[in-house]
């Protein structure tokens, strides 16, 4: 039986995804790249006409929307989490709020968000404001469907990482403050918070 | 898109453009009142009227657009020369008509004072947000018209800086 000793992680690595695809060989730790925004933008415009293709209204463009940001969601949590957490993940919710607020929006954005807020009356929604929006930078909306906000994308991402790090919540995006993203987080995450706190 | 004009005495030609700094559409103002109606109305006094040439309807746009477009055509295959960048301006005593083509021969055409300078790097400049904020806009279709908030509020923009920079160029 082959046998492996502490410190070889890597070549135990290389031995599952030698060969298989160029992108497994290459290193977690990233160098420093961006990708042009109008590349993305012209990219982004694409996806939003592909998704309005399909659908008869504004509630369900949202939607898609968000799904297609809810893959992307699941796939960047596990690549931040291992970069830059050494594979920790967050237990409380205000730490797994910060993490998005500031690492996953650096790494997807390159800045930090503007503001993490807490509903007033609620201790169960939180909200995740920023007044100029990457993804909005060139979308300008009609205004017979004003209410309709791309950010949904977003939204989409922000609630796939939520619900996978185990704190189930649903995540839609407001014209409010420029955007706003609402964060409803399911009773049995606050309740979970709480019961930590009391130890 | 012109710099609006110093108030002008009325002329041949000339049309009622607005009552009162209140817009008028032929024989509507903004808000549906009948314009004869309105000035033949001792109460109403005093008004300022403002004259000058009726707004080209997007109709007659279209069609001298088109026109422009075929001069452009015949300017290129007169060309001596192959390769012809075609019309880049048309001058006249009162105005000069700036064209800019782009390398995917969309047509960008500024019409301005003979004077004003700095219409080169406008016609790029509108270019630039065309490409911004048209064609990067999901709910834009190509070859339509624009109706994007951004592309509006971005152009406006780029209109009162060249306008700053005035007739003789920036700086004075």
């Amino acid at each position: 039986m082959h046998t492996k000793t502490m410190g070889s992680t890597s070549t135990m690595d290389a031995r599952f995804t030698r060969g298989k695809s160029a992108i497994l060989e290459r290193s977690l730790t990233r160098p420093k790249t961006d990708v042009s925004l109008s590349a993305f933008s012209l990219l982004f415009s694409e996806i939003v006409q592909y998704c309005q293709n399909r659908v008869y209204s504004v509630s369900e463009l949202q939607n898609k929307l968000s799904e297609l940001g809810q893959q992307v969601g699941a796939r960047i949590l596990d690549v931040l989490v291992m970069r830059e957490k050494n594979g920790k993940r967050e237990t409380k919710v205000i730490n797994i709020l910060l993490f998005i607020k500031v690492t996953v929006w650096k790494a997807l954005f390159g800045k930090e968000a503007d503001k993490l807020e807490q509903a007033n009356d609620d201790d169960k929604t939180y909200y995740i404001i920023e007044k100029e929006p990457l993804i909005n930078t060139y979308i300008s909306v009609p205004k017979e469907n004003s209410t309709l906000n791309c950010a949904s994308f977003t939204a989409g991402i922000v609630e796939a990482m939520l619900t996978c790090s185990g704190f189930p919540a649903k995540v839609t995006a407001h014209w409010h403050k420029g955007t706003t993203l609402m964060i409803k987080f399911d009773e049995s995450v606050i309740a979970r918070d709480k019961a930590l706190d009391g130890r | 898109r012109a710099r609006s004009p110093a108030p002008l005495p009325p002329a041949v030609g000339h049309a009622v453009l607005a009552i009162n700094g209140l817009e008028v559409n032929g024989r509507f103002t903004a808000d549906g009142r009948d314009v004869l109606e309105y000035l033949s109305s001792a109460a109403n006094f005093p008004v300022a009227i403002r004259f000058g040439r009726p707004r080209l309807s997007s109709y007659e746009k279209l069609m001298l657009a088109s026109m422009f477009h075929s001069l452009f055509a015949i300017g290129s295959q007169l060309s001596p020369e192959p390769g012809s960048s075609g019309i880049e301006m048309l001058e006249t005593d009162t105005f000069k008509l700036h064209c800019y083509q782009t390398l995917t021969g969309i047509k960008f055409v500024v019409l301005a004072d003979p004077r004003q300078a700095g219409i080169d790097s406008l016609l790029r400049k509108i270019y630039e947000i065309y490409s911004d904020f048209a064609l990067k806009n999901p709910f834009y279709s190509l070859e339509m018209p624009i109706r994007c908030e951004l592309f509006d509020q971005h152009l406006k923009l780029a209109l009162e800086v060249a306008e700053k920079a005035g007739p003789f160029g920036p700086g004075l």
